[in-house]
């Protein structure tokens, strides 16, 4: 029997797994320590590499592997997602270098095999290899969370990452079993084709027992209540570049993963889930939003405002209509743009003060105007103020929500603003208005400069000029529906 | 005039936003060549604003100098910007206001003076894009941008409690304009058409209105949403305090400027789109106002430090614009229009002028202040000018106001009319008082150093705006017909109104004095 298997398809993931290899090789026969400087450099090349492929192949619509591999439009816009993150994290991660003592080199090839875990959910087509994808993601980033090994925070993060994630892990199979027990398959379009022809299947408990299974294991990912104790903690232990790699990466691969299966397989049950996911948006805006009016760390002040934007998220779920999804995907462009300017700077800080608290940010905008400016921009862009990115985000979620009559849930989400308004403002309340504790200028390098220009630009961009990102999410999920 | 295929308002609306552009690459050394980049695109904007103002053609129906751009087209969001009657006259207050508030600011402050320009740009520029905004996304875009800058410039360079204050004035702004925005998306899903345009849905509204029960809902959410900025009592706490510890331009401009931005909005949008909603809630409306100048005005009354005075005075002012709308009749909205132009100024000027003194004498408390006008008889001469005009004396701007809203609003709530009234003697008690009790008296010798605005540089920005106050003051009917013109079409369009008092305020009436 010919192996469906087809190079050109599968030559984002190809590509990513020859510069794994690469660099595995690299780091195994660079012995000198100058040689091992050069292997961040060597990823961010093959990145970039990579990237500019998968930007010539933006048509293309095709699957293989028997139709568990899928390479579509919607693939496509995650995978931008997933390479323009890969991108901010592994420059933070350069940043980052003395911190980490040892394994350094590991550490960046555990990140590429992320990267890969990730590429590979956007395009899943099959529950097995949704799963193990979602795992490689999962493991590498259990490892990441755990790396500064003489530090109690970073190994307790990694541990209760690692249990939690193990547990939604065995949900979501267990969640698998039954869909596979139904239907027959665990490939997302004979499944569908199945409830076609069986539409009562769709209704049997042990569907919806597997559907309710199978979104508790993603509601882990993505970080939704009741699935978001994990969270905080974690973002405050793991290294900086792995808490915005768990921020950005983790999440939208987590949506990546939903949107195709509640388009998919679990379209039937659509009233059910748009239901469940408002009230499940509208609890987890309001931990996500109260819980971090208290923080004065700025990593778990992060975390507990990426649980609240993961509620704004699941809004943009519930609405459920063509428009409704595609809000979702702009909010996850204009999220990871805004989030990776304001870990840039939490990099940047942490680099010279050693610490990570909120304080520590005081006077930031005489020591580093850049700087300042920078995390300003990204933290009001997270509080959805105009003319930036998570303005036009945030306001096409509640559009949709009201035009699918959520009236109520678009109230909780603007209460939900001000909240959030009040702890993003503390941060920049401590660079503006108040007097730094030693007023040495900070000397920002010129790459941080660069790196903190791409994230301002993609901020400013999209606020202002959201017509053709709205049109690409548009055709994103033109297959779908 | 096109230029890039933009219109004249575009350009006015743009330049100070241009500015920021120039401003952020200009290094922070050289503040003398910010404060000239800045003043010189606020310049631009007023020459612009005056031109649209002079050749608004009041024989024509419909808005002016529009500029219409698809946005997102899937969703019905267009870049629409135009002026009617209205918008052409608080366009001009807007850049007029903007010129002063700069003038001003280059005059006083030294500090980050990059920063500073930069959000105050980017708040002259959004204020501007309200006025002329035809959108529903863009009139809420450039609303949220008027308010978000106020922050750093209130907590930075800011006095006093300036932390508080600023938090709380951004808050209670944002919390309302979120509870407007519920409003607004509910009625762009209602209204089914899918799209923002404001034009489209005036006409489509004209002729098949929301159902009584949603209007009756929509319009309190949107009335109470952008009546928080216009100090609608009892949401008017964060005034006071906000203007207290802003920095004196950014005071000028927001009881200036950003006070009006909700009125105006309350027009286009409550009055225009929501005609029945408003016929409902306007009698309590009305009832709030007179609260608004009553009870703002008696607090102001036992106010000891001059900034809360004219805080309060600015919420007390703010319930004659709110009657005025509140009476939905032709008469009192364009006294309303009217009045918001002479406030403007007015409040601007009077922010002006105490920022002068608290510079020189660093104390607002009225009771360390007294005899003043001795060492600086051209700054008492303007703010007892002011004073007047806040109390409604005839021949200065506000009086006219005042009086066209009082016989617009006679017919349609009686009692809150006779309490405005009443609030008129209660303003001049505490205005004139304040002029007494900073101004004359006898000098302390703490002040005897001090000194007044000497050169023509420095009397500029206090001369221009009383100059303005005064003309129009005497000549009313440079601004009256415009704002007729803009005022006509929302009542040609609407179910007729209560009857009011028969006085034809026909242009042939004005042109006779």
């Amino acid at each position: 029997m010919m192996i469906d298997f087809s190079w050109s398809v599968l030559s984002t993931e190809l590509y990513l797994s020859l510069s794994i290899l690469v660099i595995f090789l690299a780091e195994f026969f660079f012995t000198d320590e100058r040689k091992k400087k050069l292997i961040p450099s060597i990823a961010s090349l093959s990145l970039l590499a990579i990237f500019i492929h998968l930007l010539t192949r933006s048509h293309e619509n095709s699957s293989t592997l028997w139709r568990s591999f899928v390479q579509d439009p919607l693939s496509f816009y995650f995978k931008v997602l997933f390479l323009l993150t890969g991108g901010f994290v592994l420059f933070m991660i350069s940043k980052s270098q003395d911190k980490l003592q040892k394994g350094r080199d590991e550490f960046v090839l555990l990140f590429m095999i992320a990267l890969l875990g990730m590429s590979f959910v956007a395009s899943a087509g099959d529950f097995v290899l949704l799963f193990v994808s979602l795992e490689i993601l999962t493991i590498s980033l259990y490892i990441m969370t755990a790396y500064l090994r003489s530090q109690e925070a970073s190994i307790e993060a990694g541990l209760k990452y690692l249990i939690m994630g193990a547990l939604s892990t065995g949900v979501f199979l267990y969640g698998m079993s039954f869909i596979y027990g139904l239907t027959g398959s665990t490939e997302f379009n004979k499944i569908g084709e199945y409830l076609a022809s069986n539409p009562e299947a769709a209704h049997s408990t042990g569907f919806m027992f597997g559907m309710i299974l199978i979104l508790s294991g993603l509601g882990f990912k993505i970080g939704s209540f009741p699935f978001q104790l994990w969270i905080p903690d974690v973002y405050q232990g793991a290294p900086t570049p792995v808490t915005a790699l768990l921020a950005i990466g983790s999440k939208t691969a987590g949506f990546a993963a939903l949107i195709r299966l509640l388009l998919g397989v679990f379209l039937p049950l659509s009233d059910r889930w748009a239901l469940l996911f408002a009230i499940l948006s509208a609890i987890t805006m309001f931990y996500g939003n109260l819980g971090a009016l208290w923080q004065t760390n700025i990593k778990r002040l992060m975390g507990y405002s990426s649980i609240g934007h993961a509620g704004y998220l699941l809004m943009g779920l519930s609405a459920f209509s063509h428009s409704g999804m595609e809000s979702v995907l702009y909010y996850l462009l204009a999220y990871l743009f805004s989030t990776a300017g304001a870990f840039l700077v939490i990099v940047a800080v942490s680099n010279l003060t050693k610490a990570e608290k909120i304080s520590d940010f005081k006077g930031l905008s005489e020591r580093s105007p850049i700087l300042a400016a920078g995390m300003m921009l990204s933290l009001l862009s997270l509080a959805g103020v105009p003319p930036l990115a998570g303005f036009f985000a945030k306001f096409y979620i509640f559009l949709n929500a009201a035009q699918s009559d959520l009236i109520w849930l678009v109230a909780v989400g603007c209460l939900n603003v001000i909240f959030s308004l009040y702890y993003y403002l503390m941060v920049v309340k401590a660079m503006y208005l108040e007097s730094p504790v030693t007023s040495s200028e900070f000397q920002v390098p010129l790459s941080v400069k660069i790196a903190q220009f791409t994230s301002i630009a993609g901020i400013l961009i999209l606020g202002v000029w959201q017509g053709p990102f709205v049109e690409w999410a548009h055709r994103a999920l033109a297959n779908t529906f | 005039m096109n230029f890039l295929h933009l219109g004249l308002i575009s350009w006015t609306v743009l330049t100070p936003l241009l500015a920021v552009g120039v401003i952020i690459f200009i290094p922070k050394t050289k503040a003398n060549l910010i404060k000239q980049v800045a003043l010189l695109s606020v310049s631009i904007s007023l020459v612009l604003a005056f031109l649209c103002f002079v050749r608004y053609d009041r024989t024509l129906n419909g808005y002016q100098f529009v500029d219409k751009i698809e946005w997102i087209k899937s969703l019905g969001i267009s870049y629409h910007v135009g002026i009617d009657g209205i918008g052409a006259v608080l366009v001009l207050l807007g850049a007029i206001c903007s010129f002063a508030g700069v003038y001003v600011s280059s005059m006083s402050i030294e500090k980050s003076v990059k920063e500073y320009f930069v959000f105050y740009l980017m708040l002259v520029s959004a204020c501007l894009g309200v006025f002329s905004s035809l959108d529903l996304f863009f009139l809420y875009f450039f609303y949220e941008m008027a308010v978000l800058p106020v922050y750093p410039l209130i907590g930075k360079w800011g006095s006093g409690n300036k932390e508080y204050a600023t938090m709380k004035l951004t808050l209670y702004l944002t919390a309302g304009a979120l509870l407007a925005l519920v409003g607004l998306l509910w009625l762009y899903s209602a209204s089914g058409l899918g799209t923002f345009d404001i034009p489209v849905l005036e006409t489509y509204f004209a002729q098949s209105p929301l159902p009584d029960s949603l209007q009756n809902i929509l319009f309190p959410l949107i009335m109470v949403g952008f009546g928080v900025i216009v100090t609608l009592w009892p949401f008017h706490t964060w005034s006071p305090m906000g203007y207290a510890a802003a920095p004196t331009a950014v005071s000028m401009i927001h009881a200036g400027v950003l006070k009006k931005l909700g009125a105006l909005i309350i027009i286009r949008v409550a009055i225009n789109l929501l005609p029945t909603g408003a016929h409902t809630w306007m009698p309590l409306v009305a009832w709030i106002a007179a609260i608004n100048i009553l009870y703002c005005g008696l607090i102001a009354w036992r106010q000891r430090d001059l900034k809360f005075i004219l805080g309060y005075s600015s919420c007390s002012h703010m319930g004659y614009i709110l009657l005025g709308l509140s009476s939905l009749n032709p008469i009192a909205l364009t006294g309303t229009v009217f009045y918001m132009f002479a406030h403007g100024v007015m409040a601007a000027l009077g922010f002006a002028l105490v920022g002068f003194c608290y510079e020189q004498t660093h104390t607002r408390m009225i009771d360390e202040l007294g005899g003043l006008a001795k060492k600086m008889p051209f700054i008492a001469t303007c703010f007892t000018m002011m004073a007047l005009a806040s109390a409604g004396l005839p021949g200065l701007a506000p009086f006219v106001g005042e009086v066209i809203i009082l016989i617009g609003s006679w017919g349609a709530s009686r009692i809150p009319t006779l309490l405005a009234i009443l609030g008129l003697v209660v303003t001049a008690t505490y205005t004139l008082r304040m002029v007494r009790q900073t101004f004359q008296g006898p000098l302390p010798e703490k002040w005897q150093h001090l000194t007044d605005a000497k050169t023509i540089f420095q009397r500029i920005p206090y001369a221009g705006l009383l100059a303005i106050l005064i003309i129009v003051g005497f000549l009313p009917m440079i601004l009256l017909p415009t704002i007729e013109q803009g005022v006509k079409p929302l009542f040609q369009r609407q179910l007729p109104s209560p009857p009011v008092a028969v006085v034809d305020l026909s242009r042939q009436e004005f042109q006779k004095s």
